[in-house]
């Protein structure tokens, strides 16, 4: 369960996020949907306690994320990229996140074949394609066996096999019981995985719920998306 | 468990994961490698050449002689911890990993000390190993080139034994190698980036200390000046305890400012 309440975060003179609330629920993928530079990445740097918001609250499992000491055995989180230095091996790189945990050695190995990792294990992070680094972020997610995951673009640079395989993931997750966010701006991506949809435009949310209600009355999800994200552009 | 084992088994697994992230980033072993090296070879060629000379040097007074030069080994192996998390995107998976920046800041000082410790010790001990070899070698071939000296000759004796106020002066400059190191990590705490820090860093150790030292005596309140008493020649108005106090204020000031900045501020990357 994800919380969102009122945040608010400025950046000098320029206001990112206004008032942004939002729930993502257990048993559900919640899509986070909206243009670059509407606020998506914003929101989730805060939600994972990377970045500090002016106001509101963001909680996971009822706690703001730097309360919790080991977070990574509730929430998974990849935000674009493989999180991870250059000129470490795959394994090295899960091994000293597993280390902060005290998870066992093993279950490294056992999510690096999970993502399809376990052949690249010993290659440098700097070597690997923008979608196998994409795996190994996700690997780093998955590591702890968190009930709630992040992602954010989860499928950037991800083959065709790889976004049915993301997708599959993540419907398994939820259907499982765990709350799945994930964040992009391209609407076929999560057409086919979203149970909800919250919808962000200049740093304010303009629909949110599930996928059906917000879609209403639109031909599809683009129409829906593009119809409500330029609203907001004209209401400024 | 108590409040203060929960912690100190955070701190304990935070420490494991940054000492991994240190063993498995190849620029620590290749420099810490490379000072030590670098230490035993400049050590034999300064024994060397003194032996040549007619003299009789100690080891210990080859290794002070030539000890500053491997401070810039030292500075980056002290960069390194804090540095490289912000090349690429690493330092966001740190933070997720490890919201309680406190125990952070915790983790990878007593790791960078771990690393340094380690590498002052192998290094003031390849120094030894140089001035050794060095002058044996130098005393055993004939001494070409000695001015003066119009046929060859055998050269004294060597390096001398290691004493028990060698072993002091020994062991202080390995503690001064080390404080440099830390000295380092603070600041790379305070400005995170590489370039910046080294160059924060090696600037004081190599220019502007050496620079102020010739021009006013205050200078001995410098940190690397300072931390240099636990083997220099004594100073008249601080000793070698004195002198690496100052030093630890130093790092305490620049690594205190540092660990509240990290605490503060946003993540970048």
């Amino acid at each position: 369960m994800i919380q969102i309440d009122d945040l608010t975060k400025r950046r000098g003179p320029r206001t990112v996020l206004d008032r942004v609330s939002f729930t993502a629920e257990p048993g559900q993928v919640t899509a986070f949907l909206g243009p670059n530079g509407a606020g998506k990445s914003s929101t989730l740097r805060i939600l994972l306690g990377l970045d500090r918001p002016d106001g509101g609250t963001a909680r996971v499992a009822g706690v703001p994320y730097r309360r919790l000491r080991y977070p990574l055995r509730t929430v998974g989180s990849m935000l674009d990229g493989p999180g991870a230095h250059r000129s470490r091996t795959a394994r090295d790189h899960l091994r000293w996140v597993a280390r902060t945990h005290g998870i066992p050695v093993r279950r490294v190995d056992e999510v690096l074949a999970q993502v399809g990792l376990a052949e690249a294990a010993r290659v440098r992070v700097g070597r690997l394609s923008l979608g196998t680094g994409q795996r190994l972020g996700l690997a780093a997610a998955l590591l702890g066996e968190p009930e709630v995951l992040v992602l954010d673009e989860p499928v950037n640079g991800l083959d065709p096999d790889g976004i049915r395989w993301i997708r599959d993931l993540l419907r398994a997750h939820a259907d499982a019981g765990g709350t799945v966010l994930l964040s992009s701006h391209l609407m076929g991506e999560v057409a086919g995985v979203a149970d909800d949809l919250v919808v962000i435009a200049d740093g304010r949310i303009v629909a949110a719920g599930p996928l059906d209600r917000v879609t209403a009355g639109y031909r599809s999800l683009e129409d829906a998306f593009f119809a409500l994200t330029a609203s907001r552009e004209v209401a400024r | 468990m108590r409040p203060g084992q929960v912690t100190a088994v955070h701190l304990a697994r935070t420490t494991a994961a940054e000492l991994s992230k240190l063993r498995t980033l190849p620029a620590v072993g290749l420099t810490a490698a490379a000072t030590v090296v670098a230490g035993g070879t400049v050590a034999a060629l300064a024994a060397s050449s003194a032996v040549a000379g007619g003299a009789s040097p100690t080891a210990a007074g080859v290794v002070t002689e030539v000890v500053r030069f491997v401070q810039a080994g030292m500075v980056l192996v002290g960069v390194l911890p804090v540095a490289h998390e912000s090349a690429g995107t690493q330092l966001r998976t740190t933070f997720a990993a490890v919201p309680r920046r406190a125990v952070l800041v915790a983790a990878k000082t007593l790791a960078a000390l771990v690393a340094l410790v380690f590498t002052a010790a192998g290094t003031v001990c390849a120094m030894v190993g140089g001035a050794v070899v060095g002058s044996a070698m130098a005393a055993t071939a004939p001494a070409w080139g000695v001015p003066g000296e119009t046929e060859p000759r055998w050269a004294g004796p060597g390096a001398v034994v290691v004493s028990g106020e060698d072993l002091g002066r020994l062991a202080g400059a390995a503690v001064f190698l080390v404080l440099v190191g830390v000295l380092a990590h603070a600041v790379a705490l305070l400005l995170r980036e590489l370039v910046p820090a080294l160059v924060t860093t090696l600037g004081l150790v190599l220019i502007v200390s050496p620079l102020l030292g010739s021009l006013t005596e205050h200078a001995r309140w410098l940190p690397d000046r300072a931390a240099a008493l636990l083997w220099a020649p004594a100073d008249p108005v601080l000793g070698p305890a004195d002198g690496a106090l100052v030093a630890t204020a130093w790092v305490l000031v620049v690594g205190a400012s540092g660990g509240i900045r990290l605490l503060s501020s946003d993540a970048a990357g």
